[in-house]
């Protein structure tokens, strides 16, 4: 017969909950650290910044996030809608390629575009040659372009997941009510997909904010680029720290704004099957060159840039520089992802068994939200601390290990998010029933929830994987002296103007972009 | 009979919205009982709360004098010799009928966690299905898998949460049979939540009625379901 217990007697792995606490605490530091740097009195440099620097890089990154925004939505809601809502040809193909522009860093196409279409540009001296114009994309408007153009997806493929379920039976409603295609499309299907296509316009704005690449090639100006000359120009910290929480401020504003539109929107599901509308003649046509259009300018053109360089024969390629940048890519991938799992699995095993979740653990959630340059200069000043104080034997700043814990404080929630929805969809009752057996809640959380969580672990450890593969001011600042990454070893040579010797590490990076991208299309539409 | 499982004054309230209020029962040994009730008037809490899966704001649960529940004690789901088969089952997907069956066993001894397996398969009528994983079985087999994984670990009471659900009207009255005889078999005391009367006449020794959170009456069965079915008497 089965033993009955005694009073009050702990659970046996409430030290793990502990350790939960102490780890969220930890990853919450950096930002604990920008939050509060107002507190800290100012450099003398801070009255400089705020003069010269302040207003136009704000400028420069609010222009960059409206510039970026309208571009990529029109890029991605019509796509979306005809891929979901109608039949033309190559739609099956279309479908999914028109997520491979996230495989492509943003930094990676912007060098790409300024080799062809820059003021020195292959195909711009070509046009001048023969009509006589002088094309140049190096500017703000043909920057947001070239971001829209790659960030597009995150837009497109929830607006796709909504168009695709939850609104048939509205949309043969409102066609019973005479309403044509067109009027559809805008007041039923536009106004039921809005949470949806918000929440990836909040994707794409956190991206913009976040970059640094594309912006500093290009010679725009931002509040990225502003940290970096705060703290690389002038050895500011605290100044670069107070810049930090100017963008914060504004990725709060958005993510906020975010939340209200979603506003009170539920979810719904179709009791009526699909029917996609089959295109015919110049619909159809017109339907086909827009996604290519799409495709072509987000992937297809980087794409091909990057193929011709590499295996065109212009150059002989210095495979000892590539490889050890690889090797030093998968060895910082491999240590961030499994640190980032490791603290993943802890944080679902703590909402999945625990009372309320500690502030530090929504904290700590945060860091996508956060520009890497953010978590780096943060992360920079609590290593700073720590190495005066000499608790430690060796040196914080410079080692890898600083670098791989700031890349899991900025990609926990990349990793973070598969688990808790794949243990979302898992029935509560399955936990009640493993306890009634007797099972403690680690037991059963290792024994029955954790094997289920198998293909969400391996899809959250890529993601993260090529995130870090793909992230750039956050491993610029932090990485040891003298370390290459492909992302780093990528943008030195072209800020160098070896634009053709950077393509082959930045094949690389498409390459590993590659089997993710098609992952998270296969996720979008609840497949995977 | 003297009482195996005591509820006495039971309250309970999810957020604001009051689920228990007042909820008074006893369960005597070997005695299925059933409650009866429409969805939403807090059978399911009513379970839980003896599992432990969810704790009273007050009332007393005792279980054969020992106290699970007051204000002062907790005692957890795994330590309270209560077994439970929920609506829906929730076996586990990724786990082997054996290894199901076997999952609360594993304290015990490989020889005696296998003996234990197969003895309980063989009771349930599932003998040479160990193997099969929950999604290779019928309904009425799932069922069954279910029932053995809880009576494997000799709990004092079984509780049964619209075990009969899921399945359809000729399927229902075939396992509602086995059930029954299995508990019999086992002299298990249990007890079942259901809103269908024709399973609370087959299988109950006492029926409970509740509505809105209280019990309206309990007795005989024949008693209790003499009462008009309040749904189908609007």
């Amino acid at each position: 017969m089965m033993a009955m217990g005694g009073k009050h007697r702990p659970f046996a792995g409430s030290w793990l909950f502990a350790t939960v606490t102490v780890a969220s605490v930890l990853l919450a530091l950096p930002i604990l650290v920008v939050i509060t740097s107002p507190l800290h009195s100012a450099a003398p440099e801070w009255d400089h910044v705020v003069r010269a620097l302040l207003p136009e890089h704000l400028k420069g990154s609010l222009l960059l996030l409206f510039g970026t925004l309208l571009p990529a939505l029109v890029f991605a809601v019509p796509s979306a809608w005809l891929v979901a809502r109608t039949n033309f040809p190559g739609r099956s193909f279309f479908r999914w390629a028109l997520v491979l522009p996230l495989a492509l860093p943003t930094y990676i196409s912007a060098f790409t575009y300024a080799a062809l279409l820059g003021p020195t540009g292959s195909v711009s001296t070509r046009i001048h040659a023969l009509v006589g114009v002088k094309l140049d994309i190096m500017n703000m408007p043909g920057l947001c372009l070239v971001m829209a153009a790659v960030l597009f997806p995150y837009i497109y493929l929830p607006a796709r997941a909504a168009f695709v379920a939850g609104m048939s039976g509205q949309l043969d409603a409102a066609r019973t009510l005479g309403v044509g295609p067109w009027m559809r499309f805008r007041r039923v299907a536009l106004p039921l997909a809005r949470p949806a296509i918000a929440a990836g316009a909040l994707l794409v704005a956190m991206e913009t904010l976040n970059d640094f690449g594309a912006v500093k090639y290009f010679g725009e100006r931002s509040l990225t680029t502003a940290i970096f000359r705060s703290w690389g120009g002038l050895y500011d910290l605290g100044s670069a720290l107070r810049i930090g929480l100017v963008l914060l401020g504004i990725v709060a504003l958005l993510l906020w704004s975010e939340r209200r539109s979603r506003g009170n929107a539920a979810h719904t599901t179709d009791q009526v099957p699909l029917q996609r509308q089959r295109l015919r003649g110049l619909r159809s046509l017109l339907a086909t060159l827009w996604c290519a259009l799409v495709l072509l300018l987000g992937a297809g053109i980087p794409i091909a840039k990057i193929l011709l360089d590499v295996f065109g024969g212009s150059i002989t390629w210095s495979w000892t520089e590539v490889l050890p940048a690889f090797g030093n890519t998968l060895l910082v991938a491999a240590l961030a992802a499994a640190l980032t799992l490791l603290v993943a699995v802890l944080f679902t095993f703590r909402e999945r068994y625990g009372a309320r979740a500690p502030w530090s653990l929504h904290l700590a959630n945060l860091g996508y939200a956060i520009p890497g340059a953010v978590i780096a200069v943060s992360s920079m000043a609590l290593a700073g601390v720590v190495d005066r104080s000499m608790v430690l034997p060796f040196a914080l700043i410079g080692s890898t290990g600083l670098l791989v814990y700031a890349l899991t404080v900025r990609f926990l929630a990349v990793g973070n998010q598969p688990l808790r929805a794949a243990l979302g969809q898992q029935t509560r009752a399955l936990d009640d029933a493993a306890r009634l057996l007797g099972a403690s809640p680690l037991r059963a959380f290792v024994h029955i929830n954790l094997p289920l969580l198998r293909p969400a672990l391996l899809a959250a450890a890529l993601l993260v994987a090529i995130d870090v593969i793909k992230e750039l001011p956050l491993t610029l600042i932090l990485r040891p002296f003298n370390f290459h990454t492909l992302s780093t070893r990528t943008y030195e040579l072209a800020s160098i103007e070896q634009l053709r010797e950077a393509s082959l590490p930045a094949l690389f990076i498409v390459l590993c972009g590659l089997l993710p991208v098609l992952l998270l299309d296969r996720m979008a539409d609840g497949r995977a | 009979m003297s009482n195996l499982l005591e509820l006495d004054q039971l309250h309970f309230a999810l957020g604001d919205r009051t689920i228990l209020r007042g909820v008074s029962l006893h369960l005597a040994a070997r005695e299925i009982l059933v409650i009866i009730g429409p969805s939403g008037c807090g059978k399911t809490s009513l379970l839980r709360l003896v599992a432990g899966l969810e704790r009273p704001a007050s009332g007393t649960i005792t279980l054969a004098g020992t106290v699970l529940n007051n204000e002062r004690t907790h005692i957890a789901p795994e330590r309270r010799s209560v077994g439970m088969v929920f609506q829906g089952l929730a076996l586990f997907p990724h786990l082997t009928v054996a290894q199901n069956v076997g999952f609360g066993l594993h304290a015990l001894k490989q020889d005696e966690r296998q003996h234990r397996i197969s003895e309980e398969l063989r009771s349930v009528d599932l003998e040479g299905l160990g193997d099969r994983y929950p999604h290779q079985l019928s309904g009425g087999q799932q069922q069954r898998v279910a029932i053995a994984r809880s009576l494997v670990m000799r709990p004092q009471v079984l509780l049964m949460d619209e075990p009969f659900s899921d399945l359809d009207s000729d399927t229902r009255v075939l396992v509602r049979g086995e059930v029954l005889r299995i508990l019999r078999a086992h002299g298990t005391s249990a007890i079942m939540v259901t809103h269908d009367r024709e399973d609370a006449v087959h299988m109950a020794d006492r029926v409970a009625e509740m509505r809105d959170g209280a019990i309206m009456g309990c007795g005989k069965a024949e008693d209790v379901l003499q009462f008009p079915d309040p749904e189908k008497g609007k």
